[in-house]
């Protein structure tokens, strides 16, 4: 009889969804089986917790690929349970805003758990057009629930992004649609281990039923079978060992003749699989009969709830069920299976505890109870690249080691995934170690698209980076055309609108001019000869930008020699361009860039991108100012013009409304806030906390220079932004310390270290108080006199003016943002730019030499009565 | 869009298409210092002068077309017509047997002639069932070259850009060359073939008879030296090309006639060779033996590859379990250190002693490219276990490194050795960490040189490269430990490994043709033509 069972590539299944949260536990795992075959296959648009849970023994094999691995702690988190039990479950959550899809199965994530052994795996859509009980979606929160008590009692919810990522998952999941519930039709149950043992989970035989088991374990003896028949009180057993590579079975094969009431079977395999499933079964009454598949071998161990395991119950009626036993004809062998001791492995050590780097240092927190330990010795690996470190003691009282990035004696630098190793001495003088992925908070707690965009610029910079897949080539290439049409300058096209420059897919369709003239060699002829050439021209560029002395990498086939003569032209451009004016090429794009933004009108689509690939910029810009050594004076214009750009109304030179544009004014809002306000996006917090210090050290910068600090609106505007998203702290200090290192500093920089931190807790407070016009405001609108030198010195000759028409309503006029001139009825010298006007420009009012009125920018105006308010 | 069963369901394989080369990324280092310090800007295809020619005589012959047609005619569509034209007829006249084959000889390089072409034909790619990769301005052939050594350019459009559409340069040399070959073409009375856009229809006699006329890339062999003078002009326009160009000429007139890789062990190994060579040549030919040396470091390491993948396939699933088995093989014993191997290799050149620096010195002066032991003879030999060669081929090639790497001054020659950093294994980095480690019990060294070198960096090129369609990864943890992916399994493991190919074959095809080199096909072998470089 042909075996009816239906067969699924997990790899498709995984694929169904486009995924928020994504939990998946797993006894064994292989790292780089899952980086190369799931998660590409995994749709992470809109993914925010990808969590994977092992046994520690599993995760402390995986260690030996951690060299290799790019993701682990930087898109997803894996990490061992802080348990002591053996953690053996398989179940896979996946979580989008209205459903979720459970899938509960026997193989580990490994190739032979996903593929290649014979795995039974049941997958449950829970939504609004499916159906699933009530019970089971408990069951679910039950699971979850337990997973979250493995962890110690204290809320570290905020500092692991495992336990973060656990707690949103857990939300998640409960905040799925409640009707999703409702249908009483369907019984299936997850049972694990957090709810009691098996054997008292599954439901009791009647006498007419027979118990069927298959499993790949039974611990080396008859006592879970044992156990098992009892306890569900079966009559008769049907048993299907498996049978292993090395044809025996996990079972005393003398002793099954002994036993009453079991049968013996060998079970049915197509070629040489390996059956690694789990299976028990009831059958022979009619609407009772049901099936029972997950994680749990025939053991007393998995039975017993001694570990923690999972599996799937269901109601099916007999004729199903009896195609997932079918008997194969041949005898079972009578060989004991020698089986390899997992635990033989060097699992390692006794210290557990989780690493995560925060941009700033990495801490490193004990997992399960841990007694202090001394002489540590750490390491950090990363790629071929290692750190080491040496304490005296850690862990005392079961607190947190912080290491700060200069702990290491060189700058701790990640370029993939990264492990911490600890070796110590245990109080009594053992010798103790262990191990951690380095989960990087400041990638995992970003959204996608931001961290995509992040991980390009990583990519860009970083010598392994480029993968040379068609796949990747394609997004990369998509986010280099997004920064490259985002920057490049807008052309006029015949009928006056603008246009943006074709990228370089476009240009071979460009009609030649006549008489043919051979293209001098640039850059866009030379990167533009194909797609990988574009690549690899990018990322030699920004490697130059980087300092990094990049390695390209090989490629496949036809590539391989098309990357052969793109190199020669890439190392040779890289030079040339060097040897011109590398510092004018990225200053002209960065102030297109800053063009740009002032003219741009996002959509839905654009606001997705724009402050990374706006981040983008701006970081590589201020990269390139300190390798090519330019003045601090570049800096602060840099950093103004960048600011200005994005949180400063943006008044359009020409301006004519078209039907398709959401603009109707002359004067278009600041970016900042229309991205907040139509499209609800921020920016990520890594890019506020440089937003922040950017202000400071301008703010700084204004104090040690005595000149007036004009940002306020924009300030206020990005005050805005991070009150909005609740944040606890308005800044962290040691980010900010990091963003003045690696971005600000320098020897003639006006702005001394001290004086950022000093500016730093003082920026917080920054209110419209502090605007050069405010006090003026104050004095020129109370009803009192007007001593002249109580008001600024740009405002005093015509003081005599404004006195003379303050009584009337019409005194102070709000000016739209960018206006420059006095439009009042009647005034000697309106439209005409005067030389009091130029004050406009950097945002405070003045008094109209023509007139008398007050002209206040209308953000400043507004800002002023809102303070009087308050 | 799959459809979920309502009921437990098997897994099934979803394994990726297996594939992918250079397995441990060390291949893409050696191709930085080839194209940037050895032989830039022509590659392994561009070993025919005459082909040059033609590439540049095309865009010219283009344009002066569209000329006469008006500007209209000069598109990118039309150009890609007219060259198809060429192209289809060029590998018409490069087949076997053809008149112009038997008259001049064949080139190094054909290119399209596997097209199949029914007579009269339209000379058009699509019904000669060839693609674009074929074309000779393809990437991987003469395109990118033509364009480094200044003869082809593209138009410019009216934006400013590139128009694609390639164009001869307007430079004498470029011209010059262009128009000898159009003077020769026009000598075919079939030439109006190549005169307009009109559509044509051609029998294989008509363009025999262009073949015989300058159509044939080996025609040019025997040009007038005013053209081979222009050609030279551009191919030594690089200093690298150029020294690599007098290093094997001077080599050839000290050792005699030889084959490309004796010379360049010789390079690398003959410590008594290249005394008399100038500064300049003697300092490049110190960057081609480190080159060399890297050249060996990948073949050990991937020889360490294939060693490692026959052991996963034996069943061995652990990193010290197939430790275990190549040091049985290779007849070393437990309690050996790496540096007892060495001195054990080093006895093959009868040095003895404590010191590994003379015994390497020894080594150097000893075994050169003659020499039985020799490394690079030696790794080759697949008469010998490949545990064997890889682990005695790792203490000879580290013998030599030692030797190469030793007080190097120059910032070009520590460029190249420090080439690949830690990431792709540098010369420097690998000599390092073997001398640190020279001590330590062999089983020891060789497990962590297999976990750092061949495992792990295996996978990290592998992850780094993966599609999601072809599957580079070769072997990964499974539950009983390491083992080779599915798509592994299903093909054969432990390839042998290769040596890049370095572009010098190409290079002395091209000198040869410029009558520089001479070339005895039979015997294999390059010996110093008539026309002296230097002047």
């Amino acid at each position: 009889m042909k075996n009816s069972v239906p067969r699924l590539k997990l790899g498709d299944v995984l694929a169904v969804y486009e995924p928020i949260h994504v939990l998946g536990t797993t006894f064994t795992l292989s790292l780089a089986f899952f980086e190369s075959s799931v998660w590409p296959r995994i749709k992470t648009n809109r993914l925010s917790n990808f969590l994977i849970i092992s046994d520690r023994i599993g995760l402390s094999r995986a260690y030996q690929e951690a060299p290799a691995l790019k993701l682990a702690g930087r898109e997803y988190v894996a990490t061992a349970a802080p348990t002591r039990r053996t953690f053996h479950p398989k179940v896979w959550l996946l979580i989008e805003e209205r459903r979720a899809l459970l899938l509960v199965g026997s193989g580990n994530l490994t190739q032979a758990g996903f593929m290649e052994n014979l795995e039974l795996f049941e997958a449950i859509e829970m939504g609004p057009e499916t159906k699933c009980s009530a019970k089971l979606r408990e069951d679910v929160q039950e699971f979850l629930k337990g997973l979250r008590s493995l962890w110690p009692v204290q809320d570290l919810s905020d500092e692991l992004p495992a336990l973060r990522a656990l707690d949103q998952i857990l939300k998640a999941f409960a905040d799925l649609p409640n009707e999703i519930s409702e249908s009483k039709e369907c019984k299936r149950r997850l049972f694990h281990s957090f709810q009691g043992k098996f054997t008292e989970l599954l439901p009791q035989l009647e006498e007419r039923q027979t118990l069927s088991v298959a499993s790949p374990y039974f611990g080396g003896s008859e006592r879970g079978l044992v156990r098992l028949k009892a306890s569900l009180k079966a009559k008769r057993v049907a048993v299907y060992p498996a049978v292993h590579r090395d044809d025996g079975v996990d079972f005393n094969v003398m002793q099954k003749n002994s036993l009453e009431g079991f049968e013996f079977h060998r079970m049915k395999v197509e070629g040489d699989r390996f059956a690694h499933l789990k299976l028990i079964s009831a059958t022979g009454v009619q609407g009772k009969d049901w099936i029972f598949s997950g994680s749990i071998n025939c053991t007393d161990a998995a039975l017993s709830a001694e570990n923690i395991e999972a599996g799937l119950w269901r109601p099916l009626d007999k004729k199903t069920i009896q195609a997932y036993f079918e008997k194969d004809q041949a005898p079972l062998p009578s060989k004991r299976t020698e089986l390899a001791n997992v635990n033989s492995d060097s699992v390692s050590g006794s210290i557990h505890f989780s690493a995560v780097f925060n941009g700033s240092s990495l801490k490193l927190y004990p997992a399960i109870t841990q007694n202090p330990v001394k002489d540590v010795s750490i390491t950090v690996s990363t790629s071929s690249r290692e750190f080491n470190a040496h304490f005296g003691r850690a862990f005392d009282d079961q607190g947190s080691l912080n290491l700060g990035l200069n702990s290491f004696g060189k700058p701790l630098h990640f370029s993939g995934s990264a492990v911490v190793s600890v070796s110590a001495k245990s109080n009594d003088g053992n010798h103790v170690e262990g191990k951690a992925f380095v989960d990087d908070s400041t990638l995992l707690y970003i959204d996608a698209s931001t961290r995509r965009a992040l991980q390009y610029a990583l990519m860009m910079v970083e010598s392994d980076g480029i993968d040379e897949s068609l796949d990747c080539l394609d997004d990369l290439l998509d986010s280099l055309d997004g920064l490259e049409d985002f920057a490049l300058p807008l052309d006029e096209s015949e009928d006056g609108s603008a246009k943006a420059q074709p990228s370089m897919k476009e240009q071979s369709a460009l009609p030649p001019i006549w008489p043919p003239m051979v293209l001098p060699s640039n850059i866009s002829a030379k990167s533009g000869a194909n797609v990988l050439g574009s690549i690899h021209f990018a990322q030699r560029i920004l490697s130059a930008l980087f300092g990094y002395d990049s390695v390209p990498t090989a490629s496949e086939n036809v590539h391989e020699l098309a990357l052969e003569s793109e190199q020669d032209q890439v190392a040779s451009l890289v030079k040339s361009k060097k040897a011109d004016h590398n510092w004018s090429f990225i200053e002209n794009r960065f102030e297109c860039l800053c063009e740009r933004l002032r003219e741009l009108e996002p959509d839905q689509t654009s606001s997705k991108n724009l402050w990374a690939m706006g981040a983008t910029f701006f970081l590589v810009t201020l990269i390139a100012r300190r390798a090519y050594r330019q003045p601090a004076t570049t800096l602060t214009k840099i950093l103004r013009e960048f600011l200005r750009s994005i949180f400063s109304p943006r008044p359009q030179d020409s301006f004519s409304r078209q039907a398709h544009t959401r603009y109707s004014t002359r004067v278009f809002p600041a970016l900042a806030a229309d991205l907040r306000d139509n499209f609800k996006s921020i920016p990520s917090e890594e890019f506020k906390a440089i937003l922040i210090s950017a202000f400071a050290f301008l703010l700084a910068d204004s104090r040690s220079k005595r000149t007036k600090f004009i940002l306020i609106p924009e300030f206020m505007l990005l005050k805005s932004l991070v009150e909005r998203v609740g944040s606890k702290k308005f800044f962290d200090t040691d980010r900010a310390t990091v963003v003045y290192k690696r971005y600000f500093s320098g020897a003639d920089s006006s702005v001394s270290q001290a004086a950022f931190i000093s500016e730093l807790s003082n920026i917080e407070n920054l209110s419209w108080a502090d605007h050069p016009s405010f006090r003026d405001l104050a004095v020129l609108l109370s009803k009192e006199p007007i001593p002249k030198e109580k008001i600024s010195p740009h405002l005093q000759p015509h003081l005599g003016k404004f006195l003379k028409i303050r009584a009337r309503a019409d005194a102070v006029i709000a000016l739209e943002p960018g206006s420059t001139i006095c439009d009042v009825k009647g005034c000697s010298r309106r439209y005409q730019v005067t030389p009091e006007k130029r004050f406009l420009d950097v945002g405070l009012a003045i008094i109209c030499s023509g007139c008398g009125t007050l002209l206040v920018p209308a953000d400043l105006l507004k800002g002023f009565k809102e303070q009087g308010k308050t | 869009m799959i459809v979920i069963p309502s009921r437990p369901f098997y897994n099934e394989n979803f394994s990726d298409r297996g594939g992918g080369i250079d397995f441990l990324g060390l291949g893409s280092v050696n191709l930085d210092i080839l194209s940037t310090d050895l032989i830039p800007e022509i590659n392994n295809a561009t070993s025919d002068i005459g082909t040059y020619f033609l590439a540049t005589w095309i865009p010219w012959k283009f344009e002066a077309i569209c000329r006469k047609a008006g500007p209209k005619s000069f598109t990118l569509e039309n150009f890609r017509m007219f060259r198809e034209r060429v192209e289809v007829s060029l590998a018409v006249v490069m087949r076997d047997g053809s008149p112009a084959e038997k008259k001049f000889g064949q080139v190094q390089r054909r290119i399209g002639t596997d097209q199949k072409v029914k007579f009269p034909s339209d000379l058009t790619f699509k019904s000669a069932g060839r693609t674009e990769a074929t074309s000779l301005y393809a990437a991987p052939l003469y395109g990118p070259s033509v364009r480094y050594l200044d003869l082809v350019g593209y138009a410019i459009s009216q934006s400013g850009v590139s128009s694609g559409i390639p164009k001869t340069q307007e430079n004498q040399e470029a011209l010059l060359i262009a128009e000898h070959v159009d003077r020769n073409l026009r000598c075919s009375k079939h030439y109006t073939i190549f005169e307009s856009l009109a559509a044509v229809n051609v029998t294989q006699s008509e363009i025999d008879d262009l073949g015989l006329n300058g159509l044939h890339p080996s025609y040019y062999r025997s040009s007038e030296s005013i053209l081979k003078e222009a050609f030279s002009t551009k191919l030594f326009a690089s200093s690298s090309r150029r020294h690599t160009a007098r290093l094997l000429v001077a080599s050839l007139k000290e050792i005699g006639p030889a084959d490309l890789d004796t010379l360049k062990d010789c390079w690398y190994a003959d410590s008594k060779f290249g005394s008399s060579l100038p500064t300049e040549i003697s300092l490049h030919r110190k960057k081609w033996a480190l080159f060399m040396s890297r050249q060996y470091q990948r073949y050990v390491l991937e020889l360490h590859l294939k060693v490692f993948e026959e052991g996963l396939k034996q069943g061995h699933n652990s990193i010290a379990a197939i430790v275990q088995e190549l040091l049985r093989i290779a007849e070393t014993k437990n309690d050996q250190s790496f540096f007892d191997l060495v001195r054990r290799e080093a006895e093959l050149a009868s040095a003895k002693g404590e010191s590994v620096h003379n015994l390497a010195k020894k080594w150097h002066e000893t075994i050169n490219q003659g020499h039985a032991a020799f490394e690079g003879s030696f790794l080759y030999d697949d008469s010998i276990a490949s545990a064997t060669r890889a682990v005695a081929g790792l203490a000879r090639w580290y013998l030599r490194a030692s030797v190469l790497l030793r007080d190097l001054q120059d910032g070009a020659l520590i460029k190249i050795a420090n080439a690949g950093s830690t990431e792709r294994v540098s010369l420097t980095y690998l000599v390092g960490w073997l001398t640190e480690r020279g001590d330590q019990p062999l089983t020891k060294v060789l497990g962590d040189f297999i976990s750092n070198f061949v495992f792990a960096q295996h996978l990290r090129v592998a992850l780094s490269r993966f599609d999601g369609r072809l599957q580079r990864i070769r072997f990964f943890l499974d539950d009983e430990g390491i083992v080779l992916t599915s798509a592994m399994t299903a093909r054969e493991a432990g390839i042998d490994p290769y040596m890049m190919a370095d572009r010098s074959f190409a290079l002395a095809c091209l000198l040869t043709d410029l009558g520089v080199l001479n070339y005895d096909y039979d015997k294999e072998r390059f010996s110093a033509g008539m026309l002296n470089l230097d002047e």
